[in-house]
C-alpha cells in the first residue's frame, strides 16, 4: 500500500463524509501543525486510468466546496505518513502556508465558450455581404471550375468568424473578470472554441457568478454553447501566486 | 437592454458541473503542486493524445469545409431552434460538445482510449530529477499561453 495525495489543506478541514478516494478509498489527512496533506491508500500496483484521473479531481472539487485546497498534480505517491510530513508539510511549509492564506475564501470556476457553427456563419454572412455574393457568383460554375475561389472564400469567412469569436470573448469576459478577483485564460483550441478562462472567485460571490453564467447562456444561447465547471482549487494560480505576479494581503 | 443581474428565486442560477476528463486534462494533468522525488504514475499514453487535442488546425481544408458550409446554408431559413442546444448545455460533458473536427474527435479518441485500455495502463516508478519544489516539469509540450492576470479590485 502507498498513500496518494490529492491535496494540501488545513488540519481543520476533515473530508467531507460521502467523498471517497480512488478506488473508493477512504480520505484521512496527514497533519503537521496547522497543514495537512489528504490522501488515501491505494495499492502499489493499482494502474491509473480515467476512473482514477476523476476521483482525485472530484475529491479536489468536494474539498473546494468549503475548504481552501491547493491541488497536487495527479500521480503523487508516497509510502507512509512520515514520508508525507517531511517531503511535503515540513520542506515547503512556508510556502503552502503563504498559498493557504492567499487563496482563502476563494474557488475557481472554469467557462469554456463554444460558437454554433451554423449560426455563427450566418452572423458572419449577414454582416459581410460581399461573401454571400462571392457565394450567389460561383454557384453559376461546375465546383471543380471554382476550386480556388471556393478556397479563398473560406479563408475569407474562416477571417471573419475569428473576429466574430473575438468579439464575443470580449463580451464574455466583460461580464465575468468584474465578478471575479483574477481570470486566467487557455488558448482556445479547435476552431469554435471561443473562450477558455479560469476565474478566482470569492466563496461568497459565487452565487452572483453562476447568475451571470446562467444569464449569458440563455441570452446567447442561439449561437453559442458554455461549459461551466467547478468549484475547482486554484489550479490555475498557482503558478502565478507563487512567482509574485498575483499577489494580495 | 437592461440586465437585472440579482434575480430572486434562482431565476438564471445555474450550478457548475464537476470536471470531465477533458477538464482533468488541463487540470490535475498540467497543474499542480509537485514535491522533489515521488513515484509517477506512467501516464505516458495520455500525454501523447494530449498534444494531439491541442493541435489548432488552419489549413486549406477547414477554408474548404467552411465554404462548403456556407454554400449549403438555406439563407430563407430565418430562426433555428434554441432548445436543443440548451438541453445539450446542460448535460453536455464537453468531448461530446456539438461542433464536430479534428480537435473534438481527438478528444474523443481520448476518451475511448482511457476507457477502453485502462487496465494496460502500468505504473513506473520514475523518479523525478530534484530541481526545486516549486518547478514544473519539463515535458515537452506545445507552448501555451496561460496567463493569469489580476485585475483592479471592484469591490465596492
Amino acid at each position: 500500500m502507498v498513500l496518494h495525495l490529492y491535496g494540501v489543506t488545513t488540519a481543520d478541514a476533515p473530508p467531507p463524509p460521502d467523498l471517497k478516494g480512488r478506488r473508493d478509498g477512504e480520505l484521512r489527512l496527514v497533519s503537521a501543525g496547522d497543514l495537512a496533506v489528504i490522501v488515501s491508500d491505494v495499492d502499489a500496483d493499482t494502474p491509473a486510468g480515467r476512473k482514477d484521473l476523476l476521483a482525485h479531481a472530484h475529491v479536489l472539487e468536494g474539498y473546494a466546496e468549503e475548504s481552501t485546497v491547493l491541488p497536487m498534480q495527479f500521480g503523487i505517491a508516497l509510502p507512509d505518513d512520515d514520508v508525507v510530513r517531511e517531503q511535503v508539510l515540513e520542506k515547503d511549509r512556508e510556502s503552502l502556508e503563504y498559498l493557504l492564506h492567499s487563496f482563502d475564501g476563494l474557488v475557481q470556476v472554469t467557462v469554456q465558450a463554444f460558437h454554433h457553427e451554423e449560426p455563427a456563419l450566418r452572423e458572419v454572412l449577414r454582416r459581410h455581404p460581399q461573401l454571400m455574393a462571392a457565394r450567389e457568383e460561383m454557384k453559376a460554375f461546375p465546383e471543380t471550375a471554382t476550386q480556388a475561389r471556393q478556397v479563398d472564400l473560406g479563408q475569407a469567412v474562416a477571417s471573419s468568424l475569428e473576429e466574430l469569436q473575438e468579439e464575443d470573448r470580449l463580451m464574455l469576459l466583460d461580464r465575468l473578470a468584474p465578478l471575479s478577483r483574477a481570470v486566467a485564460e487557455n488558448d482556445a483550441n479547435g476552431a469554435h472554441e471561443i473562450l477558455h478562462a479560469a476565474f478566482l472567485v470569492e466563496r461568497a460571490e459565487r452565487g452572483a457568478f453562476d447568475e451571470a453564467v446562467g444569464l449569458l447562456r440563455s441570452e446567447n444561447e442561439e449561437r453559442m454553447r458554455l461549459r461551466y465547471v467547478g468549484p475547482q482549487p486554484p489550479y490555475s494560480f498557482l503558478e502565478p501566486m507563487k512567482t509574485g505576479e498575483l499577489a494580495w494581503d | 437592454m437592461t440586465v437585472t443581474q440579482h434575480r430572486g428565486g434562482g431565476g438564471y442560477a445555474t450550478r457548475p458541473n464537476p470536471s470531465g476528463l477533458a477538464d482533468v486534462i488541463d487540470t490535475i494533468l498540467d497543474k499542480g503542486l509537485v514535491i522533489d522525488i515521488y513515484v509517477r504514475v506512467s501516464l505516458v499514453g495520455i500525454e501523447l493524445l494530449t498534444i494531439d487535442a491541442r493541435i489548432v488546425i488552419a489549413s486549406v481544408d477547414t477554408y474548404l469545409r467552411f465554404a462548403e458550409a456556407v454554400n449549403r446554408m438555406d439563407l430563407t431559413e430565418t430562426q433555428t431552434s434554441g432548445i436543443p442546444e440548451l438541453m445539450e448545455d446542460i448535460t453536455s460533458s464537453g468531448a461530446k460538445g456539438k461542433t464536430s473536427g479534428a480537435i473534438e474527435g481527438a478528444k474523443e479518441k481520448l476518451t475511448g482510449i482511457l476507457g477502453g485500455d485502462e487496465e494496460e495502463e502500468e505504473k513506473k516508478p520514475a523518479p523525478r530529477k530534484s530541481s526545486s519544489s516549486s518547478k514544473q516539469s519539463s515535458r515537452s509540450r506545445p507552448a501555451r499561453k496561460s496567463t493569469a492576470r489580476q485585475k483592479q479590485s471592484e469591490e465596492s
